[in-house]
């Protein structure tokens, strides 16, 4: 997939998408670094200490940045990896993790959790995948362990740049403990279709109905590009998991989503589904006002929230859960829905 | 508004005649020179004296986040030619070895470069682009107040750091010369950085009598405003209903209670 340039719109005066890289001085010569920039021959390459003066810096504008985000390559020093949050489905797996070779995503969704948790939209790809690889060797050595790659940024979207995907199911294929999900809301499985992909990688498609991904997801691939990604994976022999995350309050909720799960799971073979998980748009207390800080006509605001322990999430969370659960049942396994 | 900072006052002379600002006699301590949407301050030489003057400047005016503030000057270089203009990516101040970023996102026509920030004249350094006496002191005062975006730094270069005294017309003529493409930059700016505004002048006028006829309390009216965007999100339209509620009378705590309760629900039918 070939990252879209934004803003190449005359209306506007804001500069491409990746119009300046910053590069930390440490990881100038990496062979990730001159990879991506030899990919990127017209941007501006400024050369900086750490990542965190940029990506840091105070009373930085996310929603501006946005127009015109900038890349940051660097090196990440500590935490490769981390644990799984309580807010997301772990499918029953106990020793549940994340890892983040990348913070931000190039798409825009308005509901997305990081709005309000970096204070840059700027994106930071950690160049050295290699020392991820090897912490994660000696963290969970002779243990099963679930890591999802791709919480803090959509990194299949980003293959054509960094090749980390493919990075990551060759580490996969020599790890037969560790259960590895690329969760994407992107297009691009084409770009790593050559690969023998093995059975403890979960690839794990984010689909809404076109309407919330017109309202809410912006720069992400239509419904029917998504579909057609999963079916070419399907045809590689892959087990799926479909991802119905968030589910979004609209006018007209029950035909929308209804007419969504009939289009998706009649298009699927329900053999080729690994699993279903659901869930409703939650967020932390903190996080929400973060959100409403940094836009407070977001269309996330068009209904009221209830708050429970600290939680924030609709008042009718239950009623919208069950309806999707219902009609999917119609298709899926209900033993296969989280 | 748009805030500038010079140095001296041969750096700003162009920039008031293009603007014809107008000085500001009953400043005592600097000399600025406005109309109703610019304010141009002269700092005297060096950071520090950049980082008072922009303070000055801001507390007296005030903060919004649509401003830009802007430190035009000359620059030395060695490897630049007389005239270039350079829209400064990156400060390094030499003393503290700090470095700052500006947010370049909107398109221009300026080369970018490096500035490196001295506490005195630049005689004997190695310099590796551009260099001057107030960008880190400019831009660590005004990144207290602006978000990076709305800081910038366009710098001219007068001379190869040889020591060559410089006439107040050469370096009005550099300012001069570039006013065009500076002001071309900052329109641009302006008009991207403005912030939407979901609420008119009706909805505004409806929450604020509302709230008045109601009683409301300062929490209730957060979560008035809060009923009254989310119903201009859902329905791109104001809640023409709300018109009704001017005619309602409130006698005590539990009406208003009572009226304000219907009033969310409908709100978020």
């Amino acid at each position: 997939m070939k990252v879209k340039e934004s803003s190449r719109n005359l209306s506007t005066s804001f500069m491409n998408s990746f119009s300046h890289i910053y590069v930390e001085k440490e990881v100038l010569n990496h062979h990730i670094t001159l990879e991506i920039l030899s990919k990127f021959p017209n941007s501006k390459v400024v050369e900086i200490e750490n990542y965190k003066d940029v990506f840091n810096r105070p009373r930085q504008n996310f929603i501006i940045q946005k127009k015109s985000p900038k890349l940051i390559l660097a090196k990440k020093t500590s935490n490769c990896l981390y644990e799984g949050s309580s807010l997301c489905e772990d499918f029953g797996e106990t020793s549940f993790y994340y890892s983040s070779n990348i913070f931000n995503c190039i798409y825009n969704c308005e509901y997305c959790y990081l709005r309000g948790l970096y204070s840059s939209s700027n994106i930071v790809i950690f160049v050295n995948i290699e020392d991820f690889f090897e912490e994660i060797n000696k963290t969970i050595k002779d243990k099963r362990a679930y890591i999802c790659i791709s919480y803090d940024s959509d990194i299949l979207a980003f293959e054509n740049i960094t090749g980390f995907v493919r990075k990551w199911i060759e580490f996969a294929s020599k790890h037969n403990n560790l259960l590895i999900e690329i969760r994407t809301k992107s297009s691009n499985f084409r770009s790593i279709k050559d690969l023998e992909i093995p059975a403890n990688v979960i690839f794990a498609w984010t689909l809404s109905p076109q309407e919330i991904i017109d309202n809410f997801e912006y720069k992400t691939p239509s419904l029917t590009a998504r579909l057609n990604d999963i079916k070419l994976a399907i045809s590689k022999g892959l087990k799926v998991r479909i991802s119905l995350e968030p589910i979004m309050k609209i006018k007209g909720f029950e035909a929308i989503y209804g007419k969504f799960i009939d289009k998706v799971f009649t298009e699927m073979p329900s053999e080729a589904i690994r699993d279903v998980n659901i869930g409703v748009f939650r967020m932390s207390e903190e996080h929400i006002k973060r959100l409403r800080r940094l836009d407070k006509y977001s269309k996330v605001f068009g209904y009221d929230f209830k708050k429970e322990n600290g939680v924030v999430s609709y008042f009718d969370e239950e009623y919208l859960r069950s309806f999707v659960r219902k009609r999917l049942i119609n298709y899926i396994d209900k033993k296969k829905i989280y | 508004m748009l805030y500038f900072i010079c140095a001296f006052y041969n750096e700003a002379k162009p920039i008031i005649n293009f603007y014809k600002l107008k000085r500001v006699n009953e400043n005592k301590f600097f000399q600025v020179f406005e109309n109703e949407d610019i304010k141009l301050i002269i700092s005297g030489i060096g950071k520090i004296n950049s980082a008072i003057a922009l303070a000055h400047i801001v507390s007296k005016y005030g903060i919004s986040d649509e401003d830009i503030i802007i430190n035009i000057g000359i620059c030395g270089s060695r490897s630049r030619e007389i005239g270039e203009v350079v829209l400064v990516n990156k400060i390094h101040d030499i003393e503290t070895g700090r470095d700052y970023y500006p947010d370049i996102l909107i398109n221009h026509q300026f080369e970018e470069g490096t500035l490196e920030t001295f506490s005195k004249p630049v005689v004997d350094f190695d310099i590796k682009d551009i260099c001057d006496m107030e960008g880190s002191g400019f831009f660590k005062a005004s990144s207290k107040f602006f978000s990076p975006h709305q800081i910038q730094l366009v710098k001219i270069v007068s001379d190869h750091l040889d020591g060559v005294r410089l006439t107040s017309e050469f370096v009005e003529n550099l300012i001069e010369k570039n006013i065009l493409t500076i002001d071309d930059y900052i329109n641009k700016m302006k008009n991207s950085f403005v912030k939407k505004d979901l609420l008119n002048a009706w909805d505004k006028k409806m929450i604020d009598k509302i709230s008045l006829i109601l009683n409301l309390t300062e929490n209730q009216k957060i979560q008035f405003n809060k009923a009254y965007i989310g119903y201009k999100i859902r329905e791109s339209k104001s809640p023409e209903f709300i018109k009704n509620i001017l005619n309602v009378r409130v006698q005590d705590k539990n009406e208003s209670k009572r009226e304000f309760k219907k009033l969310i629900n409908k709100l978020y039918e």
